[in-house]
């Protein structure tokens, strides 16, 4: 499933400046419905509305992890974009137990901080 | 003239010459044992109203937590300013057909790529915190235990032990 420059994206970061970051690359790259969450209970509340192709989300963040949002988002009942979303990490952990434990969760892609907007884009039209 | 550069002299001016003597030694001795005993006390005094010791080479850690607080937070103030400039320069170009613009915003983009320090300086720093022993920082640690993942939470690894994106996508597609 390719991601298309209309497709509803969001990008999930308790740091404002990562939201920014994040989401003016990838409007750079093209992408024009780009919507934004600060946690992870943002975010859930979110999908639940929202029909959204593409979640990039952090690890790294508090109260809910990157992990267990994304693990929320494969289990969450009814939500529109539960199966098929194509979910993202952009993160600084780069250990292969992390890699293993994103894998078993249902993550779609792995993209490891510091990143370039053409790993970014790379990354996201291999989904 | 006094009675002293007499020649000479009676018995009784000679005892009471002896007896003023006798009174002036006694007097002197006790000026002398008054500067005996003071002498005492000020040699003592240097030690009782001695400066504090001079601390030991050992860091005072709570300085150390707000040094390092205070570099994150004009790390993250710094790098707020960056990225609010790039912005405002994309909103200027607005809709403007030029040459060179394509590498205008090409610029632009790696000035975002190049803030991805900030979120890894963060990171780096609430690791140092903990080490520091930041009651703070462990605080909340701790409160964030709860959450799946928080025990796989490592941040950014030093160079020679980061995988590479490169690594990653292998594994990745491995599994």
């Amino acid at each position: 499933m390719q991601i298309n420059p209309i497709d509803y994206v969001l990008v999930v970061d308790d740091s404002a400046s990562m939201v920014k970051i994040v989401s003016n690359i990838i409007a750079k790259l093209g992408y024009k419905n780009i919507d934004t969450a600060s946690c992870g209970a943002e975010a859930l509340q979110k999908i639940r509305q929202t029909s959204y192709k593409l979640i990039l989300s952090d690890w790294n963040m508090e109260p809910m992890t990157g992990l267990e949002f994304l693990q929320n988002v494969r289990k969450t009942p009814n939500a529109p974009t539960a199966s098929d979303v194509k979910f993202m990490l952009i993160t600084a952990e780069s250990k292969p137990e992390n890699i293993i434990a994103a894998k078993q969760a249902g993550v779609s892609g792995y993209v490891v901080k510091p990143f370039t907007a053409d790993t970014l884009k790379a990354k996201i039209e291999a989904l | 003239m006094t009675d002293l550069d007499k020649e000479t002299y009676s018995a009784a001016e000679v005892r009471v010459i002896i007896e003023a003597h006798k009174k002036e030694e006694a007097v002197l001795k006790q000026h002398l044992a008054q500067l005996a005993h003071h002498i005492e006390q000020e040699q003592k005094k240097p030690h009782d109203q001695a400066p504090a010791p001079v601390p030991s080479a050992a860091p005072d850690m709570s300085i150390a937590i707000q040094e390092v607080k205070e570099v994150e937070r004009h790390v993250k103030k710094s790098i707020d300013k960056v990225i609010a400039r790039a912005e405002k320069i994309e909103k200027l170009l607005g809709n403007f057909v030029f040459a060179g613009k394509d590498t205008l915003v090409g610029e632009i983009i790696k000035i975002y790529e190049d803030c991805n320090v900030q979120d890894l300086t963060s990171q780096r720093v609430k690791r140092v915190l903990e080490l520091l022993g930041d009651e703070e920082t462990l605080k909340k640690k701790k409160s964030a235990t709860t959450s799946g993942g928080v025990e796989l939470e490592h941040g950014p690894q030093l160079p020679e032990n980061a995988m590479s994106q490169e690594d990653i996508d292998k594994m990745l597609s491995s599994l």
